[in-house]
């Protein structure tokens, strides 16, 4: 009776279906990263840097103190004010990388206005993150917003000196 | 002399006098109490006749039969003295009713301190008729352990002499030390179970205050938050200073990119040099009332000791 019951119940454990693992990790008490969090955690698009003096370039650079984080975020703008590339930098935790990675797909090819309507519960929601992990997508909007206000900064100056 | 010392020299039965017979005079004593936390203000829960720190004084003056001269001393140094008419002052001034604030003090400004009642001062024990001062777990007389008293500060709790960021920590472990030995398991095995819950309660929250204050950086925290300044863990925002920031980016790029031991072990030096800098500056902050710059040092020294965690993670066998 008992040999009987052992082997199905080990196969229910080893392998269980894809859609019961939130469901598994419930019961267990864990909690899971969303698939897209795990993705682009391990996956980063645009790690990097450009040079920070380019005049074409926008850096942001916010930090989190409350966990310590800092994140780097870099926008290469056209003569249009459209983004044609983005890089990022984040030293801080999974949830933090990976809304800096969606931050810099998201801005690229969009113009500096639009991406300044990138809200951080967008960002959050497609990574359905935790309420305790909400800083972490608010750090990528505001790094998003620091970058465009560098290279606004840097087009006015460069204006007033040719003019 | 404290004030505490002063209520400990009256002979005990004196002082059992006071507390059950004058409840104006127990009300001096609760406010000699408060004079320990550094902030000597006549007492408003009650309506004294005259104030309450003068009387205990002229009491305890006229027990030990002190010369007037060491009685105004005394009440120079413990009591805060009126701009307008000096310490022996017995008006109802509202300066009195103020903390004097010292240096100055940009940012938030500190909470005014909350006066006690005398329910909070001196609490009836559960076991018997004696009174438990404030912060007292264990009754005196019947060793009842005693409820948790929410209301008590974590310096409070360790009978430290203010809040203020500057604490002897040898005196933090002793005191740390006494009250755990108060609450030791092998004292409670024979109470019945209310007490020992207390107990334990008791002994998780002192284990966590003395995690919190022993630390400068979560004392910061706790003090920063005690205020009801927003830093440090309980900061949601996000800072975007330029010079900070890249300091931090470019040490956490110095400690990721290298494996060298000798390298670390470098880092690490220079990163607890930093830490005790930032320290010194964070004290002298807080002495000066400065909370815009205790923030900002707070925030620093977290990145700091963020930078720490990383290098020691990276040093396995330190």
């Amino acid at each position: 009776m008992l040999a009987s019951l052992l082997p199905s119940a080990a196969s229910a454990l080893s392998a269980p279906a894809v859609g019961a693992l939130p469901l598994l990790a419930q019961q267990l008490g864990r909690r899971l990263y969303h698939k897209n969090v795990v993705e682009h955690y391990e996956r980063p698009r645009n790690v990097g840097s450009f040079d920070k003096s380019d005049p074409d370039v926008g850096t942001g650079l916010v930090g989190a103190p409350a966990c310590g984080d800092v994140m780097k975020l870099q926008i290469k703008v056209d003569e249009q004010g459209n983004i044609v590339d983005a890089r990022f930098k984040t030293f801080g935790c999974g949830s933090a990388i990976a809304s800096s990675s969606v931050a810099t797909e998201w801005v690229k090819g969009k113009s500096l206005d639009e991406v300044l309507k990138i809200k951080n519960s967008d960002i959050a929601k497609h990574l359905s993150l935790p309420p305790v992990k909400l800083h972490c997508s608010m750090l990528a909007e505001d790094a998003i917003k620091a970058a465009v206000k560098d290279i606004q900064a840097k087009r006015t100056k460069t204006a007033t000196a040719a003019a | 002399m404290s004030a505490r010392r002063l209520a400990s020299l009256l002979p005990k039965s004196c002082l059992e006098l006071v507390v059950w017979g004058q409840p104006r005079l127990l009300g001096a004593l609760a406010q000699s109490e408060a004079a320990l936390d550094g902030n000597c203000r006549p007492s408003t829960s009650y309506s004294p006749a005259e104030p309450a720190t003068s009387l205990a004084v002229r009491q305890y003056a006229s027990r030990a039969q002190l010369s007037s001269s060491s009685v105004t001393q005394w009440r120079t140094a413990h009591t805060a003295a009126c701009p307008q008419h000096g310490p022996a002052c017995a008006h109802d001034h509202a300066h009195h009713q103020q903390p004097q604030q010292s240096g100055a003090a940009s940012g938030a400004k500190p909470a005014p301190r909350r006066v006690l009642t005398l329910e909070e001062v001196e609490k009836a024990c559960r076991g018997c008729d004696k009174l438990v001062k404030r912060g007292g777990l264990v009754c005196n007389g019947c060793a009842t352990v005693q409820p948790p008293d929410e209301s008590l500060s974590y310096f409070e709790l360790f009978s430290l002499p203010d809040s203020s960021f500057d604490i002897d920590p040898q005196l933090l472990e002793k005191r740390y030390k006494q009250l755990q030995w108060n609450l030791h398991p092998d004292k409670m095995g024979h109470k019945p179970p209310q007490e020992r819950e207390f107990s334990a309660q008791h002994a998780s929250v002192i284990n966590l205050a003395y995690s919190i204050l022993k630390s400068p950086l979560s004392r910061a925290n706790y003090l920063l938050a005690s205020k009801g300044v927003n830093a440090g863990e309980a900061f949601e925002g996000t800072i975007d200073d330029p010079e900070l920031l890249m300091e931090v980016l470019e040490a956490r790029e110095e400690v990721e990119g290298t494996d060298d031991p000798a390298a670390l072990a470098q880092l690490l030096a220079h990163n607890r040099r930093q830490q005790e800098g930032l320290v010194g500056r964070l004290s002298a902050a807080f002495r000066a009332g400065d909370m815009g710059a205790a923030v900002s040092l707070t925030h620093q020294l977290q990145y700091v000791a963020k930078l720490e965690q990383e290098i020691v993670k990276k040093l396995p066998q330190l």
